[in-house]
């Protein structure tokens, strides 16, 4: 019995685990899900339905129909992928500088980054308006790219120095002493095992992206340069909320990233199984 | 970057040992420039406009002002409370993400049928506005047509609606709630990342050894991935304790402030007195208090020997 | 000096992306020159290029806009203007961030709180020379005329439509209690919230605004019950101070307090309040027309009707009335015009009374009203008030430049910490009071003939 229970607890905890996960993470969901399925007359109906009675894709059609969600899907996409890739590129570099140098000023580098991360937006807000004014970027997608890439860049940077912290310092020595330079051992054989962080690092600064909605409300007003946030804020009427269409689009705007993440998720996995630790 | 410069001016140093030299700050010369560009002027203006009467809407009327708005700061009844709700904002928030995020990690680290499905979907909430976020769990949370209402009712443990979002002192729970199922996942795939760079051979090596999960989870496993523990959580603190938007738009600090933390009284604030002066010195002590933290942070969990493994 | 150089780095770190961007997007490169600021608008050829900006984006309104701006451009072909919008949640806070950083859309519609900070700050421009030369101006209705659209005695925004209060009532409810489908005055007022509340239900007579901006509505009543036409007595204390003014502050707020209001509206604004009444969570809504659209997608036929704002004990209605999205001219703006031309458009009386119908609001020319829309289903309870020659135009004083800021955040926490049982009336009403009289007093130093 005993035996039976070390054998069998683990996977059993981990099932119930997983499945309290599962339903947590779910309920949220399937409720926006419901609610975009219903109309507005039972979405404001006094009694609650868990299921919508009368069933309708009106509101996806609507969403279609009345708004420029492509637009915005399209202007999402192109922001968070630039944005994540050139954090992506620069956080590699200054994290592989923080984690294998020792070198003068590196706390107080350290701290420059995280201040930034400290002073709220709101108060940032009125002098930035004024730079990018000034330079004739409001309005605009770099304006967006730039500002993303430059608020995700501390956060995904220490991070990445972490990642690579935890790479034995003895299997560059090695490599090197084969005969690769730096560079090449940094890239042939550090990042490969790095996979899962780089991975993560990547999909931080995407989402980070991708879900800001302060600068772009901020920062856009025409149509041709909003965001999938933007858009959904515009539900919020001032007397009337959208929960209908809303929640349609918030679905809609889930799925690239569903997709995005059941693609790369396996990276995290099994990134490491595979790696040069073991071999 | 100047200490460098100085240095190289010495003869006897080739080159080759210059450039040597030079490397890490050349890695970190291109986020630097990105940061600095974007973050110096704001946040020097920001500490400027702390020391100065700056109302958007009285420009005719803009001077120093000394210390005025610090002073106003500490006058302000509401301040104590204010302070104290971020606290409870950060310790629970953090606190759970990271305890249900470690979980999570620890139940995904190994190989099982449909594993990559499920990890897809648990990471899902990441990638969720937050404005999204806050609208859907405000509906959840409503006390009309609520779902949370709806599936207590059902389960019998209420009999009467609640208006969670309401009562005073304990709005911010509902947003607690909301802000947990936002961050867990980032916290899951940290770790998760972490762990799954742990050595087998250390592992196989305790099995042999006889060690139980629990004692390899504590004393193989936590060592090793502290770095990345000590990182997450020391990023985690910080973004949260600046983050104001789905108390914003759950309850907008309500009832009576009692909601509200330092960013999002700000936020509130300035959108109708556009004392931008006030908010500067908010935002300059969130500054001088998170920095402090952080080098507290620091010493205390030994993050630099840490990071020697 | 320092600055320069920052700009220079931000400038090399904006054109590596905007190539990125160039490379990536398809034609956003080219929206993302031709946008921007009204200062880069305009420079190319004999053609002007202005730009409006809408705070209250929906699909239907923002087509309704588009169509207007496309017949506009085919008279004036001459003249582009581009649509931008800002949802309302967030448009105070751009605007004024507009504002400061110089680069305002030439016209854009702003709502009568944010109107005095705006021209008091310099952002946006008098439109008085227009206005005197406006042929349209002596058609309009005595209460756009009246309306809060004045800073220093000059127009600053001409109202693109009004807004007067008015009740929703659940009629279905009525029915059921057997109550007279109206409510003639306040006393009816509170009589029905009672009756009508059944919490085990859940069901409550008023929805209530506890959040921004309930302060308005409660001080509605205190100008009623005070029979003040302003929240000031004519030495600049405010109203409350009186016994009768505080009287009728508590009267007003027990509502909340006897629990005749759901719980949870002490934290509601707009949204919540309009929610909670097609929800069927509240019988008696207190707001403006433009509900009256959202209420006929929402609601079932015939369960609901919208009545006259209540009488007070002299006969007379007090009520208030405004605008959300008033035309103003950006303080900036290169071609002064065209943008009027921009805005006498908007305003003339055929387009005005398309963008009432549309919006279920009330148009500002006499002949408008006329138009039989007006006179038949739920908007005929705004019209009746209006036909009423016992009404008092009574309005918050807008002329104070933090006014947003008392209605917005300071009334929000007193008033809450009262509802919450968190402070005492006397408390409450004194800091308000205190509050309110210390900037009448400041602007009546500072504007010795009002």
């Amino acid at each position: 019995m005993r035996l039976f229970l070390r054998r069998k607890m683990p996977g059993l905890v981990r099932f119930v685990v997983l499945g309290l996960f599962l339903i947590g993470t779910l309920l949220p969901f399937c409720w926006m899900f419901v609610t975009s399925l219903k109309s507005r007359r039972e979405i404001y109906g006094s009694t609650l339905t868990l299921w919508p009675k009368d069933l309708t894709w009106a509101n996806y059609a609507e969403t279609f129909r009345t708004s420029n969600f492509p637009q915005y899907f399209a202007n999402s996409l192109i922001v968070s992928l630039i944005s994540g890739a050139l954090v992506l590129v620069v956080s590699i570099l200054g994290g592989y500088s923080l984690a294998r140098y020792r070198f003068k000023g590196k706390g107080v580098l350290m701290l420059v980054f995280l201040a930034t991360q400290m002073v709220p937006v709101m108060v940032m807000l009125v002098p930035l308006f004024i730079v990018f004014g000034n330079l004739h970027l409001l309005n605009t997608l770099s304006s967006l790219i730039i500002t993303y890439t430059a608020i995700n860049i501390p956060f995904c940077l220490i991070t990445m120095s972490g990642f690579f912290q935890r790479i034995p310092v003895a299997l560059e020595e090695a490599a090197m002493i084969d005969g690769c330079n730096r560079m090449m051992t940094v890239v042939r054989i550090i990042l490969p095992i790095m996979l899962p962080g780089i991975v993560a690092t990547f999909v931080f600064a995407f989402t980070a992206a991708w879900n800001d909605l302060f600068f772009g409300v901020m920062f856009t007003t025409s149509e041709s340069v909003k965001t999938v946030p933007v858009g959904l804020n515009s539900y919020v009427q001032k007397f009337d909320v959208n929960w209908g269409e809303m929640s349609a689009g918030g679905v809609l705007s889930l799925l690239p990233v569903v997709v995005l993440f059941t693609f790369i998720q396996r990276y995290i996995v099994s990134g490491l199984s595979q790696g040069a630790v073991k071999g | 970057m100047s200490a460098t410069n100085t240095r190289s001016a010495r003869p006897s140093v080739s080159r080759r040992r210059l450039l040597r030299r030079l490397e890490p700050y050349l890695l970190l010369l291109p986020a630097l420039v990105i940061v600095l560009a974007f973050f110096a002027y704001p946040v020097l203006k920001a500490v400027q406009l702390s020391f100065m009467h700056y109302v958007l809407f009285e420009p005719q009327n803009i001077a120093y002002s000394g210390f005025a708005n610090f002073k106003a700061l500490f006058a302000d009844p509401v301040m104590p409370r204010i302070l104290f709700n971020s606290l409870v904002w950060v310790v629970a928030t953090v606190g759970l993400q990271f305890v249900l995020g470690f979980a999570l990690a620890l139940a995904l680290n190994k190989k099982f049928r449909g594993k990559n499905g499920l990890q897809a979907v648990v990471f899902l909430p990441w990638a969720v506005s937050a404005f999204l976020i806050g609208m859907i769990f405000k509906w959840m949370f409503n006390q009309q047509n609520g779902l949370i209402n709806h599936l207590l009712m059902g389960l019998g443990l209420i009999d009467r609606p609640v208006a969670f979002l309401a009562i005073p002192h304990t709005s911010i729970i509902p947003v607690i709630i909301a802000m947990i199922w936002y961050g867990v996942p980032f916290f899951g795939i940290m770790i998760l990342a972490a762990l799954q760079s742990v050595p087998h051979e250390i592992h196989e090596a305790a099995d042999i050894d006889g060690a139980g999960r629990v004692r390899q989870l504590f004393q193989i496993t936590i060592p090793y991935i502290k770095p990345t523990l000590v990182l997450t959580v020391l990023l985690r603190v910080i973004w949260v304790f600046n983050s104001a938007d789905l108390i914003y738009i759950m309850t907008g600090g309500g009832p009576a402030n009692t909601s509200d933390n330092l960013p999002s009284y700000i936020f509130n604030k300035v959108g109708y007195t556009t004392d931008f002066g006030q908010a500067s010195a908010l935002g300059v002590l969130m500054l001088v208090v998170l920095t402090l933290y952080t080098i507290v942070f620091l010493r205390i969990t030994k993050y630099r020997e840490a990071g020697e493994i | 000096m320092g600055n320069r150089r920052w700009l220079t780095g931000i400038a090399a770190v904006s054109l590596l992306s905007a190539a990125l961007t160039a490379c990536g997007g398809n034609g956003n490169s080219d929206s993302a020159a031709s946008a921007g600021s009204s200062a880069s608008a305009g420079s190319g050829g004999g053609k002007v290029k202005i730009s409006y900006l809408d705070p209250l984006p929906s699909s239907e309104r923002t087509a309704f806009m588009q169509d207007m701006i496309k017949k506009f451009e085919e008279q004036n072909p001459n003249i582009t203007v581009e649509y931008m919008s800002v949802p309302w949640d967030e448009a105070n806070k751009k605007w004024m961030t507009m504002g400061a950083a110089g680069i305002l859309p030439d016209v854009i519609s702003i709502d009568d709180t944010s109107l005095a900070g705006m021209a008091s700050a310099g952002y946006i421009q008098s439109l008085q020379p227009f206005y005197d030369k406006w042929d349209q101006a002596a058609n309009l209705t005595e209460a756009a005329k009246q309306a809060r659209n004045k800073y220093k005695n000059e127009v600053y925004a001409i109202p693109d439509a009004f807004l007067l209060q008015g009740l929703f009532i659940r009629t279905d409810w009525f029915k059921e209690k057997g109550l007279p489908e109206k409510i003639d005055t306040w006393d009816d007022y509170f009589e029905d919230a009672k009756k009508l509340t059944d919490a085990s239900k859940g069901r409550y007579g008023i929805s209530f605004r506890g959040g921004a901006n309930g302060i308005i509505r409660a001080m509605e009543y205190v100008m009623a019950a005070t029979h003040s036409d302003s929240w000031f007595d004519k030495d600049g204390k405010s109203i409350l101070y009186t016994p009768e003014g505080k009287a009728a502050f508590k009267k007003f707020y027990d509502l909340y307090l006897d629990g005749y209001s759901p719980k949870e509206s002490v934290n509601w604004g707009f949204n919540e309040m309009v929610q909670g009444f097609m929800t069927g969570q509240t019988g008696i809504l207190n707001q403006t027309p433009e509900v009256i659209a959202v209420a006929q997608k929402n609601m079932q036929e015939g369960t609901w009707n919208v009545v006259p704002m209540p009488k007070s004990d002299d006969g007379k209605r007090y009520i208030f009335w405004g605008f959300t999205a008033a035309y103003a001219m950006s303080a900036n703006t290169e071609h002064k015009d065209e943008a009027w031309k921009f805005i006498e458009f908007l305003s003339s009386p055929e387009n005005n009374l398309a963008y009432s119908k549309a919006n279920t609001s009330i148009p500002i020319y006499k002949e408008n009203l006329k138009d039989p829309f007006f006179s038949t289903g739920p908007i005929a309870g705004y019209a009746g008030s209006m036909a009423d020659s016992n009404i008092v135009f009574a309005g918050p004083p807008s002329y104070l430049t933090r006014l947003g800021e008392f209605t917005g955040t300071y009334a929000v926490q007193e008033t809450q910490k009262y509802l919450t049982g968190n402070q005492d009336l006397d408390t409450t009403v004194k800091n308000l009071a205190d509050w309110l009289t210390k900037e009448q007093t400041a602007y009546l130093q500072q504007n010795p003939q009002s």
